[in-house]
């Protein structure tokens, strides 16, 4: 049987100047009617732009050479009308930020319309079906007349999954498409795309980076690696049993949860008695929580968007200022924190000594001690000194978060607050800065106060998690209790929700840990 | 805005008052104080005996009420100088405004539609160097053209000598006294639009929504109507109302040089004549003018951009 | 646009600059004749006779008027850009930072002083203040911060957020290592570039200004010049032409050299390389 999409060959060049000379090298894979077949890779690896380049969306700087073979034309070929017929009539296509994705100045409703309108609908029977496409991604009637930006991620996506299958293409093409969304939203869109490729018999070429969501929802899988195909079969086989060795990499790295909590709290460092923090806008809040965090402590603080977890850090350091409630720091320093985004947590443009050594000075440090930590802390860390001389954009995403958390210690603070350091890190470099976290606890004694929305990443660090649900805490207690017996609904509800765990348990019994 | 008017009044009176000399040689001119006893009595007309928070007040009262005070060399009410020489003034930049803003954005979009090829690289420098040459000067080298070398328009004020009789004849002659007045207005802001334009719509266009609505399959032309240019609108506006001072200024330059008899030549006349109350009467209308234009294009603003109506105000 | 190398125009650009400089310092020794004396009949067509550009309505020569004026307004189009910078740098960092109320407060007032129409102002603040050379400096000063403030505003407002100001701020920075070593440094570059922008804008209003004759008449600039080009326009093109050739070219190069500049500064260019 022939494929629905034959891609052969595909060669994506980059321009000159950047990191290697092609996006994609050689690339080719099929993609039949009825399946989902997941184009897996880090970031980087090139499969948003094979994606980009099935419709002819690609940069006009970026040349291609090969062969995309739908339907017995090749889309590298096509132009102007032909081209434009295939887009959105038998090719959908759906991108990751829906907050982006939409027209902000026209009304929902008339943007997936217009779909139908352009492809060969009248304006009555445009609206007709419209009103049907709500229905069938679940939205209510009334968001036709809605503006972008009153809905909320969840809801965009589907607007857009509604646009994409609203002329009923044999091919739907989801770049990245639940990544900006929150666990709970995921499984929802997942599901809804899974129910409509049945009921349509549609191919599908998902891209992401997830193995948990490839194990939710492929039927075959293509694993890329720095442009190029490593391996590429069935998603059990690939799954249960990797042939190559990148493959194999990637789902080791998947963090797996540790039971039993570490050398045990001794003497809080830091007490939350009461918190609340109250925005004048009002649903975003903190209400009423208290716990403490023990020396050479980690606790989790884990939830949904939008449930406060990063407020609390935030009144913890002080970037916050509580509404009511206290906080006690006891032992040395201030908390410090390590941030979510690599790229923005240091200064552009000042080197790296110069912010290191200038931290140690504000923590009481002379010039020459403040320099002498500088070089202690790198090492610790794991970064070469002739960091020192260097300006951030030279270093990668998992190095700066490396130099972020050196930063921090500088003023050798008993307690870190770490705002979700890892989400925005590929899961080989999320693992080594996992490793660093859990070696600086147990060579330093250090306390850390981590959130995150990843209950993987959660189960495998912390010694205890908190999980919050609208601002306060549902539940609270020793990691492996809470996940394994969760009591509180929005624990079961996020445990429910993560993919892959058919697959791949938060707990696994033949692997203790990593 | 009515803060705003308020805010213009207290800055004439602060003008009034902080400038080196006797306020009363500002208000009345040389010649309105000859002597002592006419010091003294200009000083109580203008209330100049009075404390400064009630002169304050009085004036801001007054200026509400629409009293500009006297012109001592016209020996009339400014506001009525002000009123007779007022529609030419808005003929002379509503005109060049309409012109800037169709030409500059046709243009704009038309060179970020062929960007990089040579007429967006034509489009560029022409833009440029129009933006760059002072407004007077085109002006001048207009006349110097059409005027005097060409002979095809008239180069000096509104209307002809010997009036045509017939309305349509009236007409075209306005139309034609004001061509060369209202090319040296709009092409420095047509410029200016075009640039802004060019760059919005560059930047529109490699938005995440554009990308959408071509994986739609639309019609290149429906995407730049619907997608594009809507969006690209927004910062056009908002330039529409920064700019409208700038043309109120323009036009002082503009019919100084056509002897265009709107209120840009009265202040200009006022400067040269030391008219004091003229200019600041001047100022303040055209001041109420460009708020009111930014009321306007606040307005405009948020019948494109849904989430500016949603803010609470 | 992104990915524009310095090319023919940029280095012409930069090198008209760099004579315009030379001509600045150097002016007064380098002119055949004293600009302010007689040394030929009045309205001496140019290209013709031993006076290059003609002559004025007083026989004066046009060349080494022209070359001394470059001094005024380039001296003009520098302190008039210099002073609004530092004005707008201030009260838009003070805002920007602070936020709250006093944010409101200059915000409202920018907005003010941004609508009301900025020539007829400096016109005013000229012929109110006695037309001088620093007259004219204050007058656009006066009318040209507010941009600046605004720009430098959101600047601080956006970088006031980022990780590492945050960062700075947990280290127990005080507000001044804040504001100059994390902050500043990172809003400058789009201040560096409205700077070229606004040496242009107000060689343009120190010539306009001298067109409409509120310059200062003791002081040789280009505006100075047109003055007297603007009331024999009929009888003698070149006293107004010359000037504003002059003029033209300038804001053109300072137009050209700043969008390099922009082009070199741009914080997506920068992203793009890191």
């Amino acid at each position: 049987m022939t494929g629905l999409l034959e891609i052969r060959d595909l060669t994506i060049a980059l321009p000159a100047g950047a990191d290697r000379a092609a996006a994609v090298e050689h690339l080719s894979f099929d993609v039949d009617a009825g399946e989902i077949v997941c184009l897996v890779g880090a970031s980087g690896s090139g499969k948003s732009l094979t994606a980009q380049a099935i419709l002819g969306l690609l940069p006009p700087a970026l040349a291609s050479e090969g062969r995309i073979g739908f339907k017995g034309r090749d889309m590298l070929r096509l132009k102007g009308a032909e081209l434009r017929q295939v887009r959105g009539a038998e090719i959908g296509m759906i991108f990751q930020e829906p907050m982006t994705a939409l027209n902000p100045l026209m009304r929902v409703g008339d943007q997936i319309a217009e779909t139908l309108r352009y492809h060969g609908h009248d304006r009555h029977s445009a609206q007709a079906e419209m009103v049907r496409l709500l229905a069938a991604t679940g939205l209510p009637e009334a968001v036709a007349r809605e503006w972008p930006f009153r809905l909320s991620g969840g809801q965009r996506q589907r607007v857009m999954i509604a646009m994409a299958i609203a002329l009923r293409p044999s091919l739907l093409i989801a770049d990245e498409p639940t990544t900006a969304l929150d666990v709970t939203t995921q499984a929802q869109i997942l599901r809804l795309l899974r129910d409509i490729q049945r009921e349509r018999g549609m191919g599908v070429l998902f891209v992401t980076h997830d193995f948990g969501v490839v194990a939710e929802i492929a039927d075959r899988v293509v694993v890329l690696e720095a442009g190029k195909v490593v391996e590429t079969g069935p998603a059990q086989e690939v799954l249960r049993a990797p042939a190559h060795s990148y493959t194999v990499k990637l789902i080791a790295a998947i963090p797996v949860g540790r039971r039993g909590a570490s050398a045990a709290a001794s003497g809080p460092v830091a007490e939350v008695s009461h918190l609340s923090r109250l925005f004048r806008r009002g649903t975003a809040g903190v209400h009423d929580v208290s716990f403490s965090v023990g020396r050479g402590e980690i606790l989790g603080l884990v939830g949904e968007s939008g449930s406060g977890k990063t407020t609390i850090g935030r009144c913890v350091v002080g970037l916050e200022r509580p509404t009511s409630g206290t906080i006690t720091i006891r032992g040395t320093g201030r908390p410090q924190m390590v941030f979510q985004d690599p790229y923005g947590s240091l200064n552009p443009r000042r080197t790296i000594g110069a912010t290191l050594i200038d931290t140690g000075k504000a923590a009481g440090l002379s010039a020459p001690d403040a320099a002498a930590l500088a070089r202690v802390q790198l090492a610790l860390v794991g970064v070469p000194d002739v960091a020192l001389d260097r300006y951030a954009h030279e270093f990668s995403g998992g190095q700066r978060q490396r130099l972020a958390i050196a930063r921090a210690l500088m003023s050798g603070p008993d307690l870190l607050v770490a705002d979700e350091p890892v989400s925005a890190l590929d899961v080989l470099v999320q693992d080594q800065v996992l490793q660093l976290f859990e070696r600086l606890r147990a060579e330093r004694g250090l306390s850390i106060l981590f959130v995150t929305h990843d209950l993987r990443v959660a189960a495998r660090l912390c010694d205890r998690i908190a999980v919050l649900d609208r601002g306060r805490i549902a539940e609270i207690g020793p990691t492996a209790d809470i996940l394994r017996h969760p009591t509180h609904a929005a624990t079961a509800a996020l445990l429910d929700a993560l993919p892959g765990t058919a697959w791949r348990p938060l707990y696994s019994e033949e692997r203790p840990s990593a | 805005m009515l803060a705003a008017i308020v805010g213009i009044a207290i800055v004439n009176f602060g003008l009034v008052h902080l400038a080196p000399g006797d306020p009363v040689r500002m208000l009345a001119g040389e010649g309105g104080v000859a002597d002592a006893t006419a010091i003294q009595q200009a000083r109580a007309e203008f209330g100049l005996d009075r404390p400064l928070p009630v002169q304050l007040a009085t004036q801001i009262g007054r200026t509400l009420t629409g009293d500009l005070g006297r012109s001592f060399r016209q020996r009339r009410p400014v506001s009525d100088l002000i009123l007779e020489r007022l529609p030419a003034t808005l003929l002379l930049t509503g005109a060049s405004l309409v012109l800037a803003i169709v030409l500059g954005c046709s243009i704009g979009t038309f060179a970020a539609l062929r960007h990089g090829g040579w007429a967006d690289r034509l489009v560029s420098v022409v833009a440029l160097l129009f933006y760059a040459t002072p407004t007077f000067w085109v002006a001048l080298l207009l006349v110097l053209v059409f005027s005097v070398w060409l002979d095809w328009l008239p180069a000096y004020g509104n209307a002809s000598i010997q009036s045509a009789t017939t309305a349509g004849g009236r007409m075209l002659d306005l139309l034609s006294h004001a061509v060369l007045p209202v090319f040296s207005l709009g092409l420095y802001h047509a410029a200016i639009y075009a640039r802004l334009t060019r760059t919005a719509v560059l930047g529109v266009a490699n938005s995440d929504f554009v990308r959408t609505a071509t994986a739609k399959g639309l019609p290149g032309w429906r995407i730049v109507a619907a997608h594009i240019l809507r969006n690209a609108s927004l910062p056009v506006v908002t330039l529409i109302g920064l700019q409208a001072g700038q043309l109120v200024g323009g036009s002082v330059v503009v019919e100084t040089i056509f002897a265009w008899p709107g209120i840009g030549r009265l202040a200009f006349e006022a400067l040269t004549q030391r008219d004091y109350p003229v200019l600041l009467g001047v100022f303040f209308v055209t001041s109420v003018l460009v708020i009111a234009a930014n009321v306007v294009t606040d307005i405009a603003y948020g019948l494109i951009d849904p989430r500016t109506r949603a803010r609470p105000a | 646009m992104t990915g524009r190398r310095i090319g023919a125009v940029e280095i012409a650009a930069g090198l008209f600059l760099a004579l315009l400089l030379v001509l600045a310092i150097a002016g007064p020794v380098l002119t055949p004749h004293d600009p302010w004396d007689s040394v030929g009949a009045p309205f001496e067509k140019p290209f013709q006779g031993e006076h290059l550009l003609g002559t004025d309505v007083l026989g004066r020569d046009m060349l080494s008027e022209m070359i001394v004026g470059v001094r005024a307004s380039l001296l003009v189009g520098a302190l008039a850009t210099a002073v609004p910078i530092c004005l707008g740098v201030l009260i838009g960092a003070l805002a920007g930072y602070l936020g709250g109320w006093i944010d409101m407060l200059l915000m409202r007032l920018t907005e003010f002083f941004q609508t009301i129409p900025s020539f007829l102002f400096a016109l005013i603040l000229v012929a109110v203040f006695e037309p001088s050379l620093w007259s004219t400096i204050a007058a656009i000063s006066a009318v040209s911060w507010p941009p600046v403030a605004r720009l430098a505003r959101s600047e601080f407002m956006a970088l006031r957020g980022r990780e590492f100001v945050e960062a700075a701020r947990i280290a127990g920075h005080s507000g001044v290592h804040i504001v100059w070593r994390e902050i500043l440094p990172n809003a400058l570059p789009p201040i560096v570039v409205i700077g070229s922008l606004m040496v242009a804008n107000a060689i343009l209003l120190e010539s306009a200004i001298g067109f409409l004759g509120l310059g200062d008449p003791n002081l040789m600039s280009w505006g100075y010049l047109l003055s007297g080009g603007r009331t024999s326009l009929r009888s003698a093109w070149w006293l107004a032409v010359f000037p504003g050739v002059a003029i033209t070219l300038t804001v053109l190069a300072i137009n050209i050299v700043g969008d390099a500049l922009n082009d070199a500064l741009d914080p997506r260019l920068r992203r793009a390389r890191a």
